[in-house]
Protein backbone atom coordinates (compact mmCIF):
# COMPACT_ATOMS: atom_id res chain seq x y z
CA UNK A 1 0.00 0.00 0.00
CA UNK A 2 2.72 2.42 -0.90
CA UNK A 3 0.34 5.22 -1.89
CA UNK A 4 -0.99 5.29 1.64
CA UNK A 5 2.51 5.62 3.06
CA UNK A 6 2.46 9.46 3.02
CA UNK A 7 -0.84 9.37 4.90
CA UNK A 8 0.64 7.05 7.47
CA UNK A 9 3.55 9.40 7.94
CA UNK A 10 1.21 12.30 8.35
CA UNK A 11 -0.52 10.32 11.09
CA UNK A 12 2.83 9.65 12.78
CA UNK A 13 3.64 13.37 12.80
CA UNK A 14 0.19 14.31 14.07
CA UNK A 15 0.51 11.84 16.94
CA UNK A 16 3.87 13.18 18.00
CA UNK A 17 2.31 16.62 18.38
CA UNK A 18 -0.44 15.46 20.72
CA UNK A 19 -0.18 16.65 24.29
CA UNK A 20 0.59 13.63 26.44
CA UNK A 21 1.91 11.39 23.68
CA UNK A 22 5.53 10.58 24.44
CA UNK A 23 6.21 7.95 21.83
CA UNK A 24 4.95 6.51 18.57
CA UNK A 25 5.56 2.82 17.93
CA UNK A 26 5.20 0.34 15.12
CA UNK A 27 1.49 -0.34 14.86
CA UNK A 28 1.90 -3.75 13.32
CA UNK A 29 3.84 -6.60 14.92
CA UNK A 30 6.83 -7.15 12.70
CA UNK A 31 6.97 -10.29 10.63
CA UNK A 32 9.70 -12.84 11.23
CA UNK A 33 12.92 -10.95 11.54
CA UNK A 34 15.75 -11.51 9.16
CA UNK A 35 19.05 -10.59 10.68
CA UNK A 36 21.25 -8.18 8.84
CA UNK A 37 18.40 -6.94 6.72
CA UNK A 38 18.63 -3.19 6.48
CA UNK A 39 15.30 -1.96 7.76
CA UNK A 40 13.83 1.25 6.46
CA UNK A 41 14.28 3.74 9.23
CA UNK A 42 12.03 6.21 7.43
CA UNK A 43 9.04 3.90 7.07
CA UNK A 44 5.88 5.04 8.77
CA UNK A 45 5.07 3.50 12.11
CA UNK A 46 1.33 3.92 11.98
CA UNK A 47 -0.70 1.65 9.80
CA UNK A 48 -3.13 3.04 7.23
CA UNK A 49 -5.04 0.62 5.04
CA UNK A 50 -8.01 0.88 2.76
CA UNK A 51 -10.98 -1.34 2.06
CA UNK A 52 -14.49 -0.95 0.65
CA UNK A 53 -15.68 0.94 3.71
CA UNK A 54 -12.82 3.40 3.70
CA UNK A 55 -9.62 3.81 5.65
CA UNK A 56 -8.54 1.36 8.37
CA UNK A 57 -6.08 2.93 10.74
CA UNK A 58 -4.11 1.44 13.60
CA UNK A 59 -1.68 3.37 15.75
CA UNK A 60 0.46 2.51 18.76
CA UNK A 61 1.49 5.19 21.21
CA UNK A 62 3.25 5.76 24.49
CA UNK A 63 1.58 8.18 26.91
CA UNK A 64 2.62 10.16 29.93
CA UNK A 65 1.54 8.88 33.27
CA UNK A 66 0.63 12.44 34.25
CA UNK A 67 -2.82 12.18 32.67
CA UNK A 68 -5.31 9.30 32.46
CA UNK A 69 -4.47 7.17 29.44
CA UNK A 70 -7.99 7.34 28.11
CA UNK A 71 -7.80 11.14 27.86
CA UNK A 72 -4.54 11.10 25.94
CA UNK A 73 -5.80 8.32 23.71
CA UNK A 74 -8.90 10.31 22.92
CA UNK A 75 -6.82 13.36 22.01
CA UNK A 76 -4.71 11.15 19.80
CA UNK A 77 -7.80 9.81 18.03
CA UNK A 78 -8.98 13.35 17.31
CA UNK A 79 -5.55 14.30 15.95
CA UNK A 80 -5.55 11.26 13.66
CA UNK A 81 -8.95 12.24 12.31
CA UNK A 82 -7.75 15.75 11.61
CA UNK A 83 -4.61 14.50 9.89
CA UNK A 84 -6.70 12.35 7.58
CA UNK A 85 -9.30 15.02 6.86
CA UNK A 86 -12.09 13.10 8.56
CA UNK A 87 -12.63 10.17 10.89
CA UNK A 88 -11.55 6.96 9.21
CA UNK A 89 -13.90 4.02 8.80
CA UNK A 90 -12.05 2.19 11.51
CA UNK A 91 -9.50 3.55 13.96
CA UNK A 92 -7.67 1.76 16.75
CA UNK A 93 -5.51 3.75 19.11
CA UNK A 94 -3.40 1.38 21.18
CA UNK A 95 -1.60 2.62 24.26
CA UNK A 96 1.47 0.38 24.41
CA UNK A 97 3.40 2.16 27.08
CA UNK A 98 2.77 4.45 30.04
CA UNK A 99 5.83 6.51 30.83
CA UNK A 100 6.51 7.83 34.31
CA UNK A 101 7.88 11.36 34.51
CA UNK A 102 7.00 12.28 30.94
CA UNK A 103 9.97 14.01 29.36
CA UNK A 104 12.33 11.32 30.61
CA UNK A 105 13.59 9.31 27.64
CA UNK A 106 12.02 6.14 28.93
CA UNK A 107 9.99 5.29 25.86
CA UNK A 108 11.84 3.34 23.22
CA UNK A 109 10.59 4.76 19.97
CA UNK A 110 10.75 1.53 18.07
CA UNK A 111 11.19 2.02 14.41
CA UNK B 1 52.07 -45.21 25.94
CA UNK B 2 53.25 -48.46 27.51
CA UNK B 3 51.00 -51.09 29.04
CA UNK B 4 51.82 -49.96 32.55
CA UNK B 5 49.98 -46.74 31.89
CA UNK B 6 51.16 -43.30 32.83
CA UNK B 7 54.18 -43.41 35.11
CA UNK B 8 53.69 -47.14 35.56
CA UNK B 9 50.43 -46.57 37.43
CA UNK B 10 48.45 -48.91 35.22
CA UNK B 11 46.11 -46.07 34.26
CA UNK B 12 45.95 -44.46 30.83
CA UNK B 13 45.34 -40.86 29.90
CA UNK B 14 41.72 -41.74 29.20
CA UNK B 15 41.43 -43.13 32.72
CA UNK B 16 42.93 -39.97 34.19
CA UNK B 17 40.54 -37.94 32.09
CA UNK B 18 37.59 -39.82 33.59
CA UNK B 19 39.06 -39.54 37.07
CA UNK B 20 39.38 -35.80 36.74
CA UNK B 21 35.80 -35.41 35.55
CA UNK B 22 34.54 -37.55 38.41
CA UNK B 23 36.13 -35.07 40.80
CA UNK B 24 38.73 -37.67 41.82
CA UNK B 25 36.20 -39.65 43.80
CA UNK B 26 36.31 -42.39 44.81
CA UNK B 27 40.02 -41.83 45.34
CA UNK B 28 42.44 -44.09 43.48
CA UNK B 29 45.69 -44.35 45.46
CA UNK B 30 47.67 -45.61 42.46
CA UNK B 31 46.93 -42.35 40.71
CA UNK B 32 47.09 -39.99 43.67
CA UNK B 33 50.47 -41.31 44.77
CA UNK B 34 52.00 -41.36 41.32
CA UNK B 35 54.04 -38.26 40.42
CA UNK B 36 53.65 -38.61 36.67
CA UNK B 37 49.89 -39.00 37.02
CA UNK B 38 49.74 -36.00 39.29
CA UNK B 39 51.75 -33.99 36.78
CA UNK B 40 49.29 -34.89 34.04
CA UNK B 41 46.29 -34.06 36.22
CA UNK B 42 47.89 -30.75 37.14
CA UNK B 43 48.45 -29.94 33.49
CA UNK B 44 44.86 -30.78 32.64
CA UNK B 45 43.59 -28.61 35.47
CA UNK B 46 45.85 -25.76 34.44
CA UNK B 47 44.73 -25.97 30.82
CA UNK B 48 41.16 -25.81 31.98
CA UNK B 49 41.88 -22.68 33.98
CA UNK B 50 43.78 -21.08 31.11
CA UNK B 51 40.90 -21.83 28.75
CA UNK B 52 38.47 -20.01 30.98
CA UNK B 53 40.90 -17.13 31.30
CA UNK B 54 41.34 -17.02 27.56
CA UNK B 55 37.64 -16.68 26.91
CA UNK B 56 37.24 -14.15 29.72
CA UNK B 57 40.07 -12.05 28.34
CA UNK B 58 38.60 -12.06 24.86
CA UNK B 59 35.22 -11.25 26.32
CA UNK B 60 36.63 -8.09 27.82
CA UNK B 61 37.51 -6.94 24.32
CA UNK B 62 33.96 -7.20 22.99
CA UNK B 63 32.43 -3.80 22.56
CA UNK B 64 29.29 -3.06 24.57
CA UNK B 65 27.75 -1.16 21.67
CA UNK B 66 27.63 -4.42 19.75
CA UNK B 67 24.64 -5.33 21.84
CA UNK B 68 22.68 -2.23 20.97
CA UNK B 69 21.77 -3.82 17.66
CA UNK B 70 20.53 -6.94 19.40
CA UNK B 71 18.50 -4.93 21.86
CA UNK B 72 16.89 -3.04 19.02
CA UNK B 73 15.77 -6.33 17.54
CA UNK B 74 14.59 -7.61 20.87
CA UNK B 75 12.59 -4.60 21.86
CA UNK B 76 10.84 -4.35 18.53
CA UNK B 77 8.35 -6.94 19.49
CA UNK B 78 7.17 -5.68 22.82
CA UNK B 79 5.15 -8.33 24.57
CA UNK B 80 1.87 -6.54 24.26
CA UNK B 81 -0.49 -9.17 25.55
CA UNK B 82 -4.24 -8.61 25.51
CA UNK B 83 -5.91 -5.39 24.50
CA UNK B 84 -7.89 -3.80 27.30
CA UNK B 85 -10.64 -1.46 26.14
CA UNK B 86 -10.33 2.13 27.35
CA UNK B 87 -13.37 3.44 25.53
CA UNK B 88 -15.24 2.51 22.45
CA UNK B 89 -17.44 4.33 19.98
CA UNK B 90 -18.61 2.70 16.76
CA UNK B 91 -15.53 3.22 14.68
CA UNK B 92 -12.96 4.33 17.21
CA UNK B 93 -11.37 1.78 19.55
CA UNK B 94 -9.20 3.10 22.31
CA UNK B 95 -7.25 0.32 24.01
CA UNK B 96 -4.36 -0.12 26.35
CA UNK B 97 -2.25 -3.24 26.19
CA UNK B 98 -1.78 -5.64 29.04
CA UNK B 99 1.95 -5.22 28.47
CA UNK B 100 1.69 -1.48 29.06
CA UNK B 101 -0.17 -2.03 32.31
CA UNK B 102 2.22 -4.66 33.57
CA UNK B 103 5.20 -2.47 32.73
CA UNK B 104 3.54 0.36 34.58
CA UNK B 105 2.92 -1.81 37.64
CA UNK B 106 6.55 -2.88 37.48
CA UNK B 107 7.85 0.66 37.33
CA UNK B 108 5.47 1.88 39.99
CA UNK B 109 6.78 -0.77 42.34
CA UNK B 110 10.40 -0.14 41.41
CA UNK B 111 10.04 3.51 42.33
CA UNK B 112 9.41 2.55 45.94
CA UNK B 113 12.52 2.38 48.11
CA UNK B 114 13.98 -1.08 48.57
CA UNK B 115 11.57 -2.74 46.18
CA UNK B 116 12.25 -4.53 42.93
CA UNK B 117 9.29 -5.99 41.12
CA UNK B 118 9.92 -9.48 39.81
CA UNK B 119 6.69 -10.60 38.21
CA UNK B 120 3.30 -9.15 37.41
CA UNK B 121 0.14 -10.90 36.34
CA UNK B 122 -3.34 -9.81 35.41
CA UNK B 123 -5.64 -12.75 35.93
CA UNK B 124 -9.15 -12.81 34.60
CA UNK B 125 -11.23 -11.69 31.69
CA UNK B 126 -10.16 -8.17 30.79
CA UNK B 127 -13.17 -7.69 28.54
CA UNK B 128 -15.75 -8.39 31.21
CA UNK B 129 -16.32 -5.15 33.10
CA UNK B 130 -18.49 -6.89 35.71
CA UNK B 131 -16.21 -9.72 36.64
CA UNK B 132 -13.14 -7.84 37.76
CA UNK B 133 -9.58 -9.03 37.53
CA UNK B 134 -7.04 -10.14 40.03
CA UNK B 135 -3.64 -8.51 39.95
CA UNK B 136 -0.64 -10.43 41.26
CA UNK B 137 2.68 -8.77 41.96
CA UNK B 138 5.78 -10.58 43.19
CA UNK B 139 8.48 -8.37 44.63
CA UNK B 140 11.93 -8.56 46.07
CA UNK B 141 12.56 -6.45 49.15
CA UNK B 142 15.92 -5.13 50.34
CA UNK B 143 17.20 -6.42 53.65
CA UNK B 144 16.33 -3.91 56.30
CA UNK B 145 13.09 -2.87 54.73
CA UNK B 146 9.93 -3.93 56.44
CA UNK B 147 8.29 -6.47 54.20
CA UNK B 148 4.70 -5.87 55.22
CA UNK B 149 5.03 -2.14 54.76
CA UNK B 150 6.76 -2.56 51.41
CA UNK B 151 3.97 -4.86 50.24
CA UNK B 152 1.33 -2.38 51.39
CA UNK B 153 3.05 0.45 49.56
CA UNK B 154 3.18 -1.59 46.40
CA UNK B 155 -0.48 -2.50 46.72
CA UNK B 156 -1.54 1.10 47.16
CA UNK B 157 0.66 2.45 44.41
CA UNK B 158 -0.54 -0.27 42.06
CA UNK B 159 -4.17 0.42 42.85
CA UNK B 160 -3.69 4.14 42.15
CA UNK B 161 -1.93 3.53 38.84
CA UNK B 162 -4.54 1.04 37.70
CA UNK B 163 -7.39 3.35 38.61
CA UNK B 164 -5.82 6.19 36.69
CA UNK B 165 -4.95 4.31 33.55
CA UNK B 166 -7.41 1.47 33.15
CA UNK B 167 -11.16 0.99 33.46
CA UNK B 168 -10.58 -2.47 34.89
CA UNK B 169 -12.49 -3.46 37.96
CA UNK B 170 -9.82 -4.72 40.31
CA UNK B 171 -11.11 -7.56 42.47
CA UNK B 172 -7.87 -7.84 44.40
CA UNK B 173 -4.19 -6.99 44.32
CA UNK B 174 -2.03 -9.77 45.77
CA UNK B 175 1.49 -8.70 46.59
CA UNK B 176 3.94 -11.45 47.47
CA UNK B 177 7.41 -10.87 48.83
CA UNK B 178 9.23 -13.49 46.83
CA UNK B 179 12.77 -12.83 47.89
CA UNK B 180 15.08 -10.54 49.77
CA UNK B 181 18.09 -8.87 48.28
CA UNK B 182 21.12 -7.09 49.52
CA UNK B 183 22.70 -4.17 47.82
CA UNK B 184 25.99 -5.53 46.57
CA UNK B 185 27.32 -3.19 43.97
CA UNK B 186 30.00 -5.61 42.87
CA UNK B 187 28.04 -8.71 42.18
CA UNK B 188 24.45 -7.61 42.18
CA UNK B 189 23.82 -10.85 44.04
CA UNK B 190 21.49 -11.50 46.93
CA UNK C 1 19.16 -0.37 43.68
CA UNK C 2 19.28 0.03 39.95
CA UNK C 3 18.57 -2.74 37.49
CA UNK C 4 22.25 -2.81 36.58
CA UNK C 5 23.06 -4.13 40.05
CA UNK C 6 20.27 -6.68 40.31
CA UNK C 7 21.09 -10.37 40.43
CA UNK C 8 20.71 -12.62 37.40
CA UNK C 9 17.72 -14.32 39.00
CA UNK C 10 15.77 -11.11 39.48
CA UNK C 11 16.66 -9.88 36.01
CA UNK C 12 15.58 -13.15 34.44
CA UNK C 13 12.20 -12.97 36.10
CA UNK C 14 11.74 -9.37 35.04
CA UNK C 15 12.75 -10.19 31.51
CA UNK C 16 10.37 -13.17 31.43
CA UNK C 17 7.74 -10.75 32.60
CA UNK C 18 8.40 -8.63 29.51
CA UNK C 19 10.89 -6.08 30.80
CA UNK C 20 13.26 -5.44 27.91
CA UNK C 21 15.49 -3.22 30.03
CA UNK C 22 16.14 -6.11 32.42
CA UNK C 23 16.95 -8.35 29.48
CA UNK C 24 19.30 -5.66 28.24
CA UNK C 25 21.25 -5.78 31.49
CA UNK C 26 21.60 -9.55 31.17
CA UNK C 27 22.70 -9.19 27.56
CA UNK C 28 25.38 -6.64 28.38
CA UNK C 29 26.50 -8.51 31.46
CA UNK C 30 26.99 -11.90 29.77
CA UNK C 31 26.99 -11.10 26.08
CA UNK C 32 30.72 -10.48 25.73
CA UNK C 33 31.46 -13.88 27.26
CA UNK C 34 29.02 -15.51 24.86
CA UNK C 35 30.67 -13.85 21.88
CA UNK C 36 34.15 -14.91 23.00
CA UNK C 37 32.91 -18.43 23.66
CA UNK C 38 31.20 -18.71 20.30
CA UNK C 39 34.25 -17.28 18.54
CA UNK C 40 36.42 -19.99 20.07
CA UNK C 41 33.88 -22.60 19.20
CA UNK C 42 33.27 -21.65 15.57
CA UNK C 43 36.68 -20.22 14.82
CA UNK C 44 35.03 -17.22 13.23
CA UNK C 45 34.04 -13.94 14.83
CA UNK C 46 31.48 -13.32 12.09
CA UNK C 47 29.80 -16.67 12.72
CA UNK C 48 29.96 -16.05 16.43
CA UNK C 49 28.23 -12.69 16.05
CA UNK C 50 25.38 -14.27 14.10
CA UNK C 51 25.07 -17.19 16.48
CA UNK C 52 24.96 -14.99 19.57
CA UNK C 53 22.46 -12.57 18.05
CA UNK C 54 20.14 -15.42 17.13
CA UNK C 55 20.65 -17.02 20.51
CA UNK C 56 19.78 -13.84 22.40
CA UNK C 57 16.65 -13.30 20.37
CA UNK C 58 15.65 -16.92 20.96
CA UNK C 59 16.35 -16.51 24.66
CA UNK C 60 14.11 -13.43 24.81
CA UNK C 61 11.29 -15.38 23.21
CA UNK C 62 11.66 -18.39 25.44
CA UNK C 63 12.49 -16.82 28.79
CA UNK C 64 9.21 -17.82 30.36
CA UNK C 65 10.20 -21.45 29.82
CA UNK C 66 13.20 -21.04 32.10
CA UNK C 67 12.50 -23.04 35.23
CA UNK C 68 15.36 -21.75 37.37
CA UNK C 69 15.87 -18.00 36.92
CA UNK C 70 19.15 -18.02 38.81
CA UNK C 71 20.73 -20.24 36.19
CA UNK C 72 19.84 -17.95 33.30
CA UNK C 73 23.47 -17.52 32.27
CA UNK C 74 24.08 -21.26 31.84
CA UNK C 75 20.73 -21.55 30.10
CA UNK C 76 21.60 -18.80 27.65
CA UNK C 77 25.07 -20.25 27.06
CA UNK C 78 23.43 -23.55 26.10
CA UNK C 79 21.42 -21.74 23.44
CA UNK C 80 24.53 -19.93 22.24
CA UNK C 81 26.43 -23.21 21.92
CA UNK C 82 23.59 -24.82 20.02
CA UNK C 83 23.44 -21.98 17.54
CA UNK C 84 27.22 -21.94 17.23
CA UNK C 85 27.50 -25.68 16.66
CA UNK C 86 24.66 -25.48 14.11
CA UNK C 87 26.71 -22.94 12.27
CA UNK C 88 29.79 -25.14 12.42
CA UNK C 89 27.89 -28.10 11.03
CA UNK C 90 26.36 -26.17 8.18
CA UNK C 91 29.61 -24.61 7.17
CA UNK C 92 31.54 -26.09 4.28
CA UNK C 93 34.41 -28.10 5.74
CA UNK C 94 37.53 -25.95 5.70
CA UNK C 95 39.97 -27.37 3.23
CA UNK C 96 42.76 -25.98 5.29
CA UNK C 97 42.98 -25.23 8.96
CA UNK C 98 44.45 -21.87 7.96
CA UNK C 99 41.02 -20.82 6.69
CA UNK C 100 39.77 -20.56 10.24
CA UNK C 101 40.11 -17.07 11.63
CA UNK C 102 41.01 -18.32 15.04
CA UNK C 103 42.84 -15.61 16.93
CA UNK C 104 46.24 -17.04 17.67
CA UNK C 105 47.33 -14.12 19.73
CA UNK C 106 45.47 -12.69 22.64
CA UNK C 107 44.83 -9.01 22.12
CA UNK C 108 46.05 -6.15 24.23
CA UNK C 109 49.30 -4.42 25.00
CA UNK C 110 49.87 -6.48 28.10
CA UNK C 111 53.37 -7.36 29.16
CA UNK C 112 54.59 -10.80 28.23
CA UNK C 113 53.87 -12.68 31.39
CA UNK C 114 54.10 -16.43 31.58
CA UNK C 115 50.36 -16.63 31.89
CA UNK C 116 49.97 -14.56 28.74
CA UNK C 117 52.13 -16.84 26.68
CA UNK C 118 50.32 -19.87 28.06
CA UNK C 119 47.07 -18.39 26.83
CA UNK C 120 48.60 -17.81 23.42
CA UNK C 121 49.90 -21.35 23.28
CA UNK C 122 46.52 -22.75 24.27
CA UNK C 123 44.77 -20.45 21.86
CA UNK C 124 46.84 -21.74 18.98
CA UNK C 125 46.52 -25.34 20.14
CA UNK C 126 42.72 -25.13 20.29
CA UNK C 127 42.75 -23.91 16.73
CA UNK C 128 44.34 -27.11 15.52
CA UNK C 129 41.68 -29.41 16.99
CA UNK C 130 38.89 -30.83 14.85
CA UNK C 131 35.62 -28.91 15.31
CA UNK C 132 33.74 -31.44 17.39
CA UNK C 133 36.70 -32.10 19.64
CA UNK C 134 37.27 -28.41 20.28
CA UNK C 135 33.54 -27.90 20.88
CA UNK C 136 33.49 -30.69 23.45
CA UNK C 137 36.50 -29.25 25.24
CA UNK C 138 35.01 -25.76 25.39
CA UNK C 139 31.63 -26.95 26.56
CA UNK C 140 33.23 -28.99 29.30
CA UNK C 141 36.10 -26.81 30.46
CA UNK C 142 34.71 -23.34 29.86
CA UNK C 143 30.97 -23.97 29.83
CA UNK C 144 31.10 -26.37 32.74
CA UNK C 145 28.46 -28.68 31.32
CA UNK C 146 28.13 -32.35 32.22
CA UNK C 147 28.67 -35.19 29.76
CA UNK C 148 24.92 -35.66 29.45
CA UNK C 149 24.34 -31.98 28.76
CA UNK C 150 27.09 -31.93 26.15
CA UNK C 151 25.70 -35.14 24.64
CA UNK C 152 22.32 -33.52 24.29
CA UNK C 153 23.73 -30.38 22.78
CA UNK C 154 25.98 -32.07 20.26
CA UNK C 155 23.61 -34.89 19.45
CA UNK C 156 25.90 -37.81 20.28
CA UNK C 157 25.96 -40.38 23.10
CA UNK C 158 27.70 -39.51 26.36
CA UNK C 159 30.33 -42.14 25.63
CA UNK C 160 31.28 -40.27 22.49
CA UNK C 161 31.54 -37.07 24.48
CA UNK C 162 33.89 -38.83 26.86
CA UNK C 163 36.00 -40.03 23.95
CA UNK C 164 36.21 -36.61 22.36
CA UNK C 165 37.15 -34.99 25.63
CA UNK C 166 39.94 -37.50 26.18
CA UNK C 167 41.10 -36.89 22.63
CA UNK C 168 41.13 -33.13 23.21
CA UNK C 169 43.14 -33.57 26.37
CA UNK C 170 45.64 -35.84 24.73
CA UNK C 171 46.12 -33.47 21.80
CA UNK C 172 46.38 -30.37 23.93
CA UNK C 173 48.83 -31.97 26.33
CA UNK C 174 51.07 -32.93 23.48
CA UNK C 175 50.81 -29.52 21.80
CA UNK C 176 51.36 -27.59 25.01
CA UNK C 177 54.37 -29.74 25.82
CA UNK C 178 55.77 -28.93 22.41
CA UNK C 179 55.46 -25.21 22.92
CA UNK C 180 56.78 -25.13 26.42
Amino acid sequence: MSDLEPLARRVDDALRAVDGVVGVYSARPLAARVLHTAFDADAALSSVGEDADGLTVEVSIGVTDAAPSVDTARRAAIAVGEALGGTPASLTVRVSRVVRDAGAAGAVGVA
Amino acid sequence: MDDDGIGGSGYTLDDLSDYLDRGRVPAIPEIDANPECQAVLDSLTRMSAVSKELVDTEAAAVDASWFDAVMREVTREVRAGRDIPLAEDDDVHLVITEGAIRAMVRETGDALPGVIVERTRIVGDVDDAEEGVRVEVAISVAYGQRMRRAADHVRRATADALAKHTPLRIASIDVTVDSLHTFDAEEGER
Amino acid sequence: MTLAEASDGILAQRAADGDAAAFGVLVRRHGPFFVAFATRLTGSRADADDAVQEALITAWDKLDELADPDSVRAWMLRIVSRKATDRLRSRRPAADIEELELPTSVGGPESQTIAHSQMEALSAALGTLPDEVRTTWLLREVGGYSYDEIAEQTGVPAATVRGRLARARRALLELMEEWR
